[in-house]
Order: C-alpha cells, then structure tokens, then sequence
C-alpha cells in the first residue's frame, strides 16, 4: 500500500451522528441510523470501594474518585433508581464531557453494533462550528481507544446540503437545544456568517412547562404512575401513584417530565400561519390531550401562543437581553453576514432540517416571514424533506451515503496517516 | 470541497474549451460513470433551444451540464455566457449526494469562475433564475 490512503472498504463503515438530543449510529450504505440512543445518560456516582479492592491499581498521589456507573439508553434511564442523575455530554452542540461521551460509543460499540471497532472505518458529523482541540481530541480518541482503520469528520450542514443534492445552501437547523443558521457555499461552511438562538426545542418545552404551572396542571412522567382511571374532560386526574419509587435525584425527574410535555408538543403545539392574533386563532378548533396520568384538556389559542416565541420573541418573558432571536431572523442576520454575490445562491436553497421544525406549520410559518424578506432580485426556495424520519436524520443519511461511496474510499484518514502525522491531520483532511 | 473523491475525465475539460475557444457546442451533458468512480462527456450538442435542452433534466437521474447562453447588452452588442449545471432531482437519493458533493471539483477542473445553477426541479431551470446569476446586469433580450 502507498502513501498510506485506506483500501479496504470490504468492511462496512460506520457512521455516528452525534446529537443534543440523540445519537445516531448505523452503517454506511443504509437508509436509515439502525440505533438512535439518547444522548442522555444516566449516572450513579457510588461510594469509594474499599482500599484493598484496588490492590493492583498503584496508589495515586490525588483523591480517589468516586465509581461512576452509567446507564445507557432508553430503557435504563427511564428506570427510576436512587441518586442517579442524567447527564447530557453534549453542549452546544459539541462534545464536553468526554468520560460520558465515551461511554456512550462503548455501548454502542458493544451492545448495538456488536462488532469490533477495530474493523470499521468511521464517519462522524460534527457541528459546524467545531473548535480545532475538540476535532483534534475526537480523532486521537477514535484512532488511539477504539482503534479504528480510517476515520472522516464532516460538517453536519455539509452532510445536510449534499443530501439534499445542494453544494451551496443554507442550512437552519432547529433542534433541542438551538435553531441555527449555517451558511454552505462550494461545500464548505462559511464560519463567519453561523448564526445561533436558544430558540428551539427545549425552549418551547420551558413555555409548556411554564403555562401548566399557570393552569395548574401537574406533570406526572409516566414512572411515577401506578395505574390511572378514565377521567373527565378537564377534571381532576384519577390515578394511583408507584408508592415502592426510590428518592429519584431532580434532574431525572425533570428529564422525565421533559419527556413527557415533549410528547404533548408534537401532538398539540402549531405555529400560527402570521403573526399571533389572538381573534382569529380563537375559532380554530382547540385539540384534546390526555396525559400519562388521566388528566385530559382541550388546548385552543395557547397552542398557538406557546409557539410564537420562536418567531417573534418580543412578547416572551425571561429572555430579555439574551442572544435569543426569532427564527427568521436567525436566517436573515446569517445571510446578511455573507457577500452579496453568493446571497441569491443561498435563499434559492434555505434547507430546514432538525426535530423542532416538525411542529405543525413552522416551515410555512418560516416560508412566510422569509418571503417578505427576500429582496425581489432573488428568489426563496426552502426545502425540507416531508417524513419526520428524513428531517431528523439528514445528516446521517448523508454520511451513510458519502461513506458507501467507492469514490470516497480515498477520502478517509488512514491509521497509517494518523500515525506519521498525528492528529492534526484532521484539519487537513476533513476542513 | 471534494468530499466524494470522485475523478473528473479529460474530455470534460476539452469539451469546455471546445465551447469557451470556438462556440462549437450549444450544450454539453456529463453524467457519472457506471462504475461512479468518474464524471464522463454523455452528449455534446451543436444547436438547440434553452426549452429542448432542459427537457433532457429527467426528474430521476443526475447530470452536470454546459449551456452558452446567447444574449444582447444595453451596451457592448451580442455577447455570450456560459452557465454551469447541477441537476440532482429528489428522486435520485445516492447519486445526487454524489453530484452535489463533487460540483465543486468538477467546476474547479473546468473553470472555476463561471456562474452555475444547483436546480433539483424544472422551475429551477426557469431561464430567468438562470440568467439572474449572470452577473451581468444589462441583459435586455436574448438572441
């Protein structure tokens, strides 16, 4: 083999697209991530064992730390245990706390993908404003720990654009924790012109939150319920609940309760077609929600009010002063950053991407607002794939799809380059 | 950037400039090898109109192309304009990732400055979205 460049593509490769709220895993070449885990974790710090347990481990000058015990996936966070908090590894889209974030790949790794890391090159999206230690701490984890042959990072707005067969375009993404605003011309991203808000999925489950609090309504997560009986149309909720549930720490609660106000946005929340007028929003029919406890309502305007924020956040409290803006305006400011030779090539192809751009009447909502803003000379296209499946998935399907091509077989970081090079190869390879 | 690794043929280049030296082509279409590993010359044609060459854009295969646009200025009298295509249609899920993603190169091997439309449907090819990324404002009929 010359020049070190990886030809084995006999062995599938495996692509990770790594999410606020999810992590995606499967291998390159199929439709869809097989695996898309939490990418919250649970965590149980446990008490210092006993000295003598250790006896092959040479004593450390710093304090010992306490055992950590993880639990990973759906099934095992949802389970109530003593103490145990959930922890998110991911912050601002990047990864933070890599202890967690690596025992999130060890579980994929063994319990979903059930095969040797050793064997599979890796492509991994990263977010679009990735900071070069990070990149550079990710290469050397996946080449030094896991072992991998070849390795590739991609930009998840790249991964997006090509997708969506566009080299040029403009990505907005709108997921959990952030809607953002990125700029893609000729493949690459243009770092100066990304624009962030807070104003996204969790937001709006913070303006949920905060509006039964106002009606009195209590969130009881599902775990907490022993059983629950039919009750009246916005009556007192008939249930029973777990009296055996060990003392669950706060954060899981919340989490769990998160989880369940998450389900009643995707049912119930819409965004207005215009600006919120409370006359004309009042004679749509409202729409009847049942909780995990029993308790059901019917939710008229303030399904509509909750979403406002997200494009006109003027009215919403709490926010004052912060970078929060209107998801409009997340658009406008980015392309305004850009010159104004390649401003025509990205309102034709503004690609809406991201779970929270699911909630019925965003992208109309968004088409709307944009129009008025686009100058006449130019002409707004969105695009945005019509099954929830594809809008949430986008980046990985592009990497599944880059990472099965023969071509890109060329493409990937090999071990042997890694090794002559070190791990600022990265930024060489994958700009 | 060139993600895809793909390799652009020879004839490609040689095609652009049979067009850009001697006007010898009205269009010329390059699709992808059967292999994918390249981008090959599919067709070059000598005359047509803008309306029978975008009846060639299938809405379930991909293709690069070449057109001289033809038009008159305010100004400088006739002039000429050649526009780059990239047709990825939603129906072609894996190759358009595949043309998308190695636009860049391809262009850059033929020239690198020329105005290009990334159209995945016929409105895209509207031949006043098209003529809009000529920079060249004084446009005022076409030939």
């Amino acid at each position: 083999m010359s020049g070190g460049v990886y030809g084995g593509d006999e062995v599938g490769a495996i692509v990770f697209d790594i999410g606020a709220h999810s992590v995606r895993a499967g291998y390159a070449g199929e439709d869809c991530p097989k695996y898309d885990i939490p990418t919250y974790v649970g965590m149980l710090e446990e008490e210092v064992k006993d000295e003598l347990m250790e006896t092959d481990i040479p004593c450390e000058e710093k304090p010992k730390l306490p055992d950590k015990k993880y639990y990973i996936d759906t099934n095992s966070i949802h389970l109530p245990k003593e103490n145990m908090e959930i922890i998110n590894p991911v912050k601002d889209g990047m990864i933070e706390d890599w202890d967690t974030f690596e025992k999130l790949l060890d579980y994929i790794y063994t319990k979903d993908i059930k095969s040797e890391s050793a064997l599979h090159p890796v492509l991994m999206s990263e977010a679009s404003w990735n900071i070069r230690p990070k990149r550079e701490k990710l290469t050397e984890l996946m080449f030094e720990k896991y072992n991998i042959p070849a390795f590739f990072l991609c930009k998840n707005a790249v991964l997006t654009a090509f997708a969506n067969g566009r080299s040029t375009g403009l990505v907005i993404d709108s997921g959990t924790t952030q809607t953002s605003a990125v700029p893609v011309h000729d493949g690459y991203v243009l770092q100066q012109a990304i624009v962030k808000s807070p104003l996204a999925g969790d937001f709006i489950t913070a303006q949920c939150r905060q509006m039964f609090e106002e009606q009195n309504i209590e969130i009881v997560p599902p775990y907490a319920i022993a059983s629950k009986e039919v009750s009246k149309e916005g009556g007192p909720a008939i249930f029973t609940k777990k009296n055996n549930l060990p003392s669950v720490t706060k954060t899981f609660h919340r989490h769990m309760v998160n989880e369940t106000i998450q389900d009643f946005q995707g049912s119930v929340l819409q965004v207005s077609d215009g600006p919120y007028d409370e006359s004309i929003l009042g004679n749509i029919p409202g729409v009847v929600y049942e909780f995990p406890n029993g308790y059901n309502n019917t939710f008229d305007v303030e399904r509509f009010r909750i979403c406002e924020g997200l494009f006109d956040p003027s009215n919403v409290k709490g926010i004052e002063g912060s970078t929060a803006i209107g998801v409009t305006q997340v658009v406008t400011t980015s392309v305004g950053m850009t010159d104004i030779d390649i401003r025509a090539g990205l309102f034709g192809s503004v690609i809406v991407t991201g779970g929270n751009t699911l909630l019925q009447g965003f992208i109309e909502r968004l088409n709307r607002e944009l129009l008025s803003k686009t100058p006449p000379s130019m002409r707004l296209k969105l695009i945005s794939n019509n099954t929830a499946m594809e809008r949430k998935f986008n980046p990985w399907i592009g990497g599944s799809i880059l990472a099965s091509l023969g071509s890109f077989q060329q493409m990937w970081i090999s071990k042997q380059e890694y090794e002559d090079q070190g791990k600022g190869c990265v930024e060489r390879k994958c700009p | 950037m060139n993600s895809s690794g793909i390799r652009v043929k020879e004839e490609c280049v040689a095609a652009f400039n049979e067009i850009k030296d001697n006007h010898r082509w009205k269009y010329v279409i390059f699709k992808l090898s059967d292999n994918k590993q390249s981008i090959a010359v599919s067709k070059k044609v000598r005359t047509s109109t803008y309306e029978d060459f975008i009846k060639l854009f299938r809405m379930d295969e991909c293709l690069y192309a070449l057109y001289e646009f033809t038009y008159q200025t305010e100004d400088r009298g006739p002039a000429s304009k050649i526009v780059f295509f990239s047709w990825t249609p939603e129906d072609s899920q894996e190759e358009r990732m595949i043309y998308a993603s190695s636009r860049v190169l391809f262009q850059n091997k033929i020239s690198p400055h020329m105005p290009s439309v990334e159209a995945t449907e016929q409105d895209d090819l509207e031949e006043e979205n098209v003529t809009s990324r000529i920079h060249q404002k004084r446009i005022i009929r076409r030939i």
